[in-house]
């Protein structure tokens, strides 16, 4: 048996170094690229989402590495993702490629049991024992849990670097070097060092850069290709940012933690009452935050289509109208169209520089380097 | 108080159980009556840009029946009488129409599961309290919506809204579901808001029929009947609408009652993109068309595809006259 799963984010590096360790075969799909997403594009049907095109082409190019296997997260509604499953087999058949489905459903759907039984067959290659398995398991996480923080930090702290895109440049090395890691622990080793690394760049803190969250649907967020890797943008431009959903983000909330979405569905929000599927009601959660830690503005990014986001952004919308909440919905499509993307970004970019001068000016100087917003500095 | 009930997404299929339900209140309703154009121009100047025809639709009657009433209902339908969910887009419907301080006069926007009676009632009864109804009536109104609903044949509540509120009512349209010989006939399929909508789909209904085609809506088809067509499927749909279509899609092509398969949708809609990838995987080459309704659609344009369409009808159907239609329907059979 030979296993994989469509690329999300740094899943590959992930999902590689986990079933190597487990001893069961995995097969990493080529990267997402233009030409990728054409192949996709022309064997999906139209209107679907773009996740769902660029997972066609990720699952051709492991079918044509010799995978045979796949396994699929999927959930209960009301969103896409847990109709993919479904039409994902469809489609490859369709191409010939007679994929073994392990569709990994939430527990309402399918019960503990038939989970378990599941997730059994992704392992049944393996001959480690149960323990060593939940061993491996606890590290990869630990290695999603580091890697995450790494990047977290290169985003906040890049626009502070003295010679520009040091930071960055650390964070492009690891990411290599994982993607050629023997195993865990080393692994980890190289995130940490890559962190020493990093505290250890020269920075001029008296900067001030503009500090800004980015939300939105979570394949586009997670995925770089998906969002025209809006975040070496954002670093080139100077702008020190924050992301906050994740890989890591999504095993906390929907594997450790199986009442997640109930804890989520309690969580009070008078702009968005309840979950309707998809994490809308996370990225207006998001936005509310922004606006309580001194963001000074949000960008959204989901891909043309979404439903769920089409809902949030109606609330972005009336929040922007209302209260000059700040907010650039960026909508992908196929469509390459890179400099468009940019230019409204940097023009979004422009004005909230501009709006943040003219604030400056009318209630005194103020800083913004600490982690939580403004604090005097002494004027 | 005046509260404004909007005519669009489902309320023609839930029609009569609602009318009885507010007449049964004794408040002051007044309905937002047929889409027009009046009406579609303010939804698509209201709502986000990326949202989907039949959205716009409804938000354009919303903010018509807030400029005349002191509360608007836009409900929040989180599950249907069988427990499927529709489209993110019902659930987060208040949040979608009423963004901003333009919210303030929405009302009903309790989650409701149609599905489980007591978390139902309760909601319903929650928000009654909203406009000053007292919880005796709203569950006297409740029970007798319930009676309701129980004397009614499923197949009659079921396609209250379909084809018999397409134009001039449910006589003018008395024979078209009924199958008779001669015709072609073409399963209509599509979420309900966008078949029942004759101003959103530009009269569809009697397009077909002046084009000598039969719609065949499927609404006498039963949830079994449905349910039966989802088997070899690894994992049950949960979309109402998806278990719908593709369920009426399999049973009436098995049945061998119709020619041909006319989806409505609109662009831009989630589900619908699964559904009819579902339907095509299925059929092989016998005929479909998808029509996608958005407010750009031209009608020129629409009637064009449907001339080819039917046309391409007539044709398959003297090529094929008394064979099985579909080659994979023998083998089944066999
Ligand atoms: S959240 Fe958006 S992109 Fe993701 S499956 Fe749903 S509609 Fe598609
Ligand atoms: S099901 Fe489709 S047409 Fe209906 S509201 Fe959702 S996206 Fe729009």
């Amino acid at each position: 048996m030979k296993l994989t799963f469509p690329r999300f984010g740094d899943s590959n590096i992930y999902g590689r170094l986990l079933f190597r360790e487990l001893g069961v075969d995995f097969v990493v799909p080529a990267p997402n690229s233009a030409e990728g997403l054409e192949r996709g594009a022309a064997r999906a049907p139209e209107d679907i989402c773009l996740p769902f095109k660029l997972m066609i082409d990720n699952l051709l190019s492991a079918w044509e590495q010799g995978a045979d296997t796949v396994i699929m997260p999927a959930t209960m509604g009301p969103c896409r993702l847990g109709e993919y499953g479904e039409l994902l087999a469809v489609t490859m058949r369709k191409q010939g490629c007679d994929f073994r489905w392990i569709l990994l459903d939430s527990i309402s759907a399918i019960g503990v049991k038939e989970l378990v039984h599941r997730l059994a067959q992704a392992v049944e290659d393996s001959l480690c024992s149960k323990r060593q398995i939940f061993r491996v398991l606890r590290k990869t996480y630990t290695l999603i849990k580091e890697f995450e923080k790494l990047e977290a930090e290169v985003r906040r702290l890049s626009p502070y670097d003295k010679t520009a895109g040091s930071s960055k440049a650390v964070l492009r090395t690891c990411r290599r070097a994982l993607e050629q890691a023997e195993e865990l622990s080393e692994a980890i080793n190289i995130v940490r060092q890559s962190k020493k690394e990093l505290h250890s760049l020269p920075r001029d803190m008296s900067k001030r850069p503009l500090r800004l969250l980015v939300t939105g649907e979570i394949y586009t967020q997670i995925e770089a290709f998906a969002n025209h890797y809006i975040e070496d943008t954002l670093m080139d431009l100077g702008v020190s940012f924050e992301k906050n959903i994740s890989i890591g983000w999504w095993v906390r909330n929907t594997v450790l933690n199986p009442f997640g979405g109930m804890l989520a569905e309690a969580k009070k929000n008078p702009l968005m009452p309840h979950r309707i599927g998809g994490y809308a009601k996370e990225t207006i959660n998001e936005a509310l935050r922004c606006k309580k830690e001194g963001f000074d503005g949000i960008l959204q990014l989901f891909p043309v289509g979404c439903m769920p986001e089409i809902v949030a952004k109606s609330v972005f919308d009336g929040l922007a109208k209302d209260e000059g909440l700040p907010v650039l919905s960026i909508v992908y499509d196929e469509m390459g169209g890179e400099a468009g993307y940019l230019t409204r970004i940097e023009a979004f970019i422009d004005m909230l520089e501009r709006k943040r001068d003219m604030e400056n000016v009318l209630s005194g100087d103020r800083c913004r380097i600490g982690k939580h917003g403004f604090c005097c500095n002494g004027r | 108080m005046r509260i404004g009930i909007p005519e669009a997404l489902l309320f023609r299929r839930y029609e009569p159980f609602i009318r009885k339900f507010f007449d049964n209140l004794e408040v002051d309703v007044v309905y937002s009556g047929p889409t027009n154009g009046e009406i579609m121009e303010r939804g698509i100047a209201h709502c986000v840009d990326e949202a989907c025809l039949p959205m716009k639709i409804f938000q354009g009657h919303v903010v018509k029946l807030q400029a005349e009433c002191d509360k608007v209902v836009v409900p929040r339908l989180m599950k249907c009488e069988f427990g499927d969910s529709i489209c993110p887009k019902f659930v987060g419907l208040p949040e979608l129409v009423g963004k901003g301080r333009a919210g303030s006069k929405i009302i009903f926007t309790e989650p409701l599961y149609l599905n489980d009676r007591n978390k139902l009632r309760k909601a319903v009864i929650k928000q009654s309290k909203q406009i000053g109804v007292s919880k005796a009536k709203v569950n006297d109104a409740f029970r007798a919506v319930e009676e309701f609903v129980r004397a009614r044949k499923q197949g009659e509540c079921y396609g209250a809204g379909a084809v018999s509120s397409c134009e001039g009512g449910g006589e003018n349209t008395g024979g078209i579901t009924g199958i008779h010989d001669g015709a072609i006939k073409v399963a209509l399929l599509g979420h309900p808001y966008n078949i029942s909508d004759s101003y959103a789909n530009m009269n569809l209904v009697s397009k077909l029929k002046r084009l000598g085609i039969c719609p065949v809506t499927g609404d006498e088809l039963t949830r079994e009947d449905m349910d039966e067509q989802m088997t070899g499927l690894m994992k049950a749909p949960y979309w109402r609408f998806y278990r719908e279509n593709f369920g009426k899609a399999m049973a009436l092509l098995k049945k061998g009652s119709v020619d041909g398969i006319l989806y409505v949708s609109s662009f831009c809609c989630g589900t619908d993109s699964v559904t009819i990838e579902m339907i095509r995987s299925r059929i092989g080459d016998f005929s479909m068309l998808v029509l996608k309704l958005d407010e750009h659609t031209a009608e020129a344009g629409m009637d064009t595809r449907l001339e080819a369409f039917a046309e391409l009808l007539e044709r398959r159907r003297q090529k094929s006259k008394g064979t099985v239609p579909f080659d994979f329907l023998k083998g089944e059979k066999a």
